[in-house]
């Protein structure tokens, strides 16, 4: 049950993006990966997920590499959610949530009553079951984005792999989405998300793995990855760190120049 | 939309097809009705009527679900079956056979010619576009494949040395189903069936395409085979198609857009319902043909062009409106 990225090493177009990157997502883990834009976190996501070829290192799951996996045994394993949020017709909702439903339906045989439970339960968990008629044209930016994590919540793996899922949310349902990515991985799946949201990552984090141009910076708790000097390290900003009824608050000051 | 609700859209397509399968049948050059009785009518009916409806609507459903295809692979409402090259790889071998005086000297020339110049056209663009290509490579090498056979095509019209088989080469360019006989049925068949099972395997892919390759990957989907299926579905189903029956104009980018609304926009529903589809419109044209044009002077690639173009201009005013200013 653990999905585990060691020494991963990617290069695209001649530039070395993921350097000796080691993390391993456990049952029950939230991990935020946060940097700097072009630091390496989508490329990271990637490679959890199975979608980037390796110039080094390995990602296995349960022991076993990736590559080596069927990938529709795969597909109800790990769920990716990409950043780019895209659908070329105006399906409706609940057909774009059940499309996650996919590598478990047979070939061609219709929607089953575990299928139709779990396209419920996503539409819910992002908030979105009264828009499921809707066509996706239809819907805001947020909407949308909301719709696509509910896709890869209907998938039911043991492992989430999500790009930036709270880009374009409004505070309430941003909140929402990790107080639900938190729940999942108290229910004994593991997410591994990339956010720039530094607030929620140290509120709802189990573990932060933070990155500098294709390096680890720190892999550690909330706490000890966000100090003041790691933030201005990876960031290259003043930030402060507060806790406010018990919420840990990170605030960015002033950028260091 | 429901399964029982697409069910009986199916149902009533099927039904559809079928009916213009029979209207198709009792249609010949003096309007509605059996041939005239006879040693002849048995002869009537099966070597020249049924070929011609079978192929109607096999040519129809070819078209239209490779389109379909298409568009769902493409993730573009643009995209039609001669975008590969195909079409005009079948056409330039059909030309070259006529050009040659081949098809003067033995009937299926021609159709064989359009097979050959399908699949030569084929290969150019598998070895162009490379194994492990985009979508966009796919569609850059069928446009260079395109344009190369539509310029052999103008020379091979540009050296005809006499009047007339410039005048045979532009007919058949325009396609057309008169005169088609069983032996055109038995060659296309196979190639139109087993394209056609091809291009409807790709069904749950192209759903899973509609939110993007990353996401089609992540569901377990793989991007060269989807490419595999849709490249060798359409080379076998067009390239039958266009070297039987010449250039059908519009039906492979209209149709899918005709069912579209009907599935719930949904790809894969798309791929069975615009074959039904495009197999009733096109034996409909061709029935619409015979009644205003008994002595075949219009073409059936012109009639389809001709409903096409103003359907497709409809097209863009209405989505227009829906997308607002």
């Amino acid at each position: 049950m653990t999905l585990a990225a060691e020494a991963v090493r990617v290069e695209l177009g001649g530039r070395r993006v993921l350097d000796g990157v080691d993390l391993t997502l456990r049952p029950g883990e939230l991990v935020a990966i946060l940097g700097a834009n072009g630091a390496g976190k989508s490329t990271l996501l990637k490679a959890l997920a199975g979608q980037v070829a390796l110039a080094g290192g390995s990602v296995t799951l349960d022991g076993r590499r990736l590559e080596t996996w069927n990938a529709r045994e795969r597909a109800r394993r790990i769920a990716y959610l990409p950043q780019a949020r895209h659908v070329a017709w105006p399906l409706s909702v609940a057909a774009v949530v059940a499309l996650g439903r996919l590598p478990h339906r047979g070939r061609f045989a219709g929607v089953s009553a575990e299928d139709q439970a779990a396209v419920t339960a996503a539409l819910a968990a992002m908030d979105v079951a009264a828009l499921a008629e809707r066509p996706v044209g239809a819907l805001s930016g947020g909407e949308l984005g909301r719709v696509l994590v509910a896709r890869a919540l209907a998938q039911g793996t043991d492992h989430l792999v999500a790009d930036e899922p709270t880009a374009g949310l409004d505070p309430a349902h941003a909140l929402g989405l990790f107080a639900h990515l938190a729940q999942l991985a108290s229910a004994g799946r593991s997410v591994a998300v990339a956010t720039h949201d530094l607030s929620l990552a140290a509120r709802y984090a189990s573990r932060i793995l933070l990155l500098k141009a294709g390096r680890t910076l720190a892999l550690d708790s909330p706490a000890a990855a966000l100090s003041e000097a790691r933030l201005a390290e990876a960031f290259a900003i003043r930030a402060t760190t507060t806790t406010i009824d018990g919420v840990s608050i990170v605030v960015p000051l002033a950028p260091l120049t | 939309m429901s399964e029982g609700g697409y069910a009986r859209l199916l149902a009533a397509l099927a039904g559809l097809t079928l009916m213009m399968l029979i209207v198709s049948l009792l249609t010949g050059p003096d309007g509605f009705g059996l041939p005239a009785e006879g040693r002849a009518q048995r002869l009537v009916l099966v070597e020249i009527r049924l070929p011609r409806a079978l192929l109607a609507a096999l040519i129809g459903a070819a078209l239209a679900l490779s389109g379909a295809a298409l568009q769902g692979y493409l993730g573009n409402p643009l995209a039609e079956p001669g975008l590969l090259g195909v079409s005009s790889g079948a056409a330039l071998g059909a030309v070259v056979a006529i050009h040659s005086g081949a098809a003067a000297a033995f009937a299926l020339a021609l159709p064989l010619g359009g097979l050959a110049g399908a699949a030569l056209a084929t290969i150019a663009i598998l070895l162009l576009a490379g194994r492990e290509s985009g979508p966009v490579t796919l569609i850059l090498a069928g446009v260079a494949i395109s344009s190369v056979a539509s310029a052999l095509t103008s020379l091979a019209l540009n050296l005809t040395p006499n009047p007339f088989a410039s005048v045979e080469i532009v007919f058949w360019l325009m396609g057309s189903l008169a005169d088609r006989s069983l032996v055109h049925l038995w060659l296309a068949l196979p190639l139109i069936v087993v394209g056609g099972a091809l291009l409807l395997a790709t069904g749950p892919a192209l759903d899973a395409l509609a939110l993007g390759e990353e996401v089609a990957a992540n569901l377990g989907f793989s991007l060269d085979r989807v490419r595999m299926l849709v490249v060798a579905g359409t080379a076998l189903a067009i390239g039958a198609a266009t070297a039987i029956a010449g250039t059908i104009a519009f039906v492979g980018l209209v149709v899918p857009h005709l069912v579209r609304p009907l599935v719930g926009q949904q790809p894969s529903r798309v791929l069975p319902a615009s074959a039904l589809a495009g197999a009733a419109l096109v034996l409909a044209a061709d029935v619409a043909l015979r009644l205003v044009s008994p002595a075949g002077d219009i073409k059936l690639g012109v009639l389809t062009a001709m409903l096409g173009a103003p359907f497709f201009l409809w097209l863009v005013l209405a989505t227009r409106r829906e997308l607002g200013p």
